[in-house]
């Protein structure tokens, strides 16, 4: 899949597409930043919520990174892994059901029934719902770059793991990458 | 669904709008610019598709040309399974768009999605609209 997707539009030597409308982009970035200013749930939640979108949109670039504030508490690949096949998994009924919502949101929305519903006010408080919510929207703002074909990760320098770091500046904005979690 | 909703499914009100207000209104924000720079028929194209689609809209019309075809498969296939997206169908549609803006098409089309998702999702577990 991932490894047979072309460039589908003109880019330029930063690799991003060309002639888009640059309020357009920026907007859309004000979105994602405000939504990275949302801090309600910890990092590891959010990294889970983040990978799983990463996966299931074959985003290339997104499941190259790692976000640096999770990894410092305790999101490492085996915790990380289990995105995958999460309800056998051994991560706690809180990410989950966190998970389970992400998939809703993905997939079919229309059909969240009243058994998420309930689980999900079991875990979390509505404010945390609505930031898993536009986290998702968030973390698949990705699917603009994998229809463009535009989300190669080849530009990325990354560590032995094939994986490279990310965080975030106040105003939410990526302040940094990097092969290492706490490399300037 | 609202009933706004009904009237103007660019603006449906949601929950989330309430509990996250400064994301909300950067998404208003960035489906207002697309609005301004997308084509109008494209943009309803890409709504009526997301409606039907993600399960709250009629069936939207056969496509009455090879645009609307192309444009539709690349919507509905950033829906159901973007990573399922092939070259051949993405490049059919971006060819429509010889001055570049099938970007902005595609990203017109993702807050358009993201903001349905959104009010879908709400509804069910915030309690959606009042």
């Amino acid at each position: 899949m991932s490894g047979a997707r072309g460039v589908r539009v003109p880019v330029g030597s930063d690799g991003r597409p060309l002639g888009r409308d640059q309020q357009l982009v920026s907007l859309l970035a004000a979105y994602q930043d405000a939504v990275v200013r949302s801090s309600l749930l910890d990092p590891v939640t959010t990294e889970l919520i983040r990978l799983r979108c990463a996966r299931q949109h074959d985003c290339r670039i997104c499941q190259t990174l790692r976000l640096a504030d999770a990894a410092r508490e305790g999101a490492d690949d085996a915790l990380t892994d289990q995105v995958d096949h999460y309800e056998q998994s051994t991560l706690s009924e809180r990410h989950k059901v966190a998970l389970r919502i992400v998939d809703a949101m993905i997939w079919r929305p229309a059909d969240i029934d009243a058994t998420l519903a309930g689980q999900a006010r079991e875990h979390f408080s509505e404010p945390e719902i609505a930031e898993i919510l536009v986290d998702v929207t968030k973390w698949s703002t990705q699917k603009i770059h994998v229809t463009l074909g535009t989300d190669g990760a080849d530009r990325l320098e990354v560590n032995e793991r094939g994986v490279s770091y990310f965080s975030f500046a106040a105003d939410g904005s990526v302040a940094r990458i990097g092969p290492g979690i706490d490399t300037d | 669904m609202h009933p706004r909703s009904r009237r103007d499914p660019y603006h449906g009100r949601v929950r989330v709008s309430e509990l996250q207000p400064e994301a909300s209104a950067a998404l208003d924000a960035a489906l207002a610019r697309a609005r301004e720079v997308v084509d109008p028929a494209d943009l309803a194209l890409a709504q009526s598709t997301i409606d039907c689609m993600l399960g709250h809209g009629p069936d939207p019309s056969p496509a009455s040309d090879e645009r609307t075809a192309d444009l539709t498969a690349v919507v509905e296939q950033m829906l159901i399974d973007v990573a399922s997206l092939d070259d051949a169908t993405a490049l059919r549609a971006a060819r429509h768009f010889p001055d570049g803006g099938f970007a902005d098409f595609v990203m017109a089309s993702y807050v358009i999605e993201a903001r349905t998702r959104l009010r879908l999702a709400s509804d069910r577990l915030l309690g959606g609209a009042a």
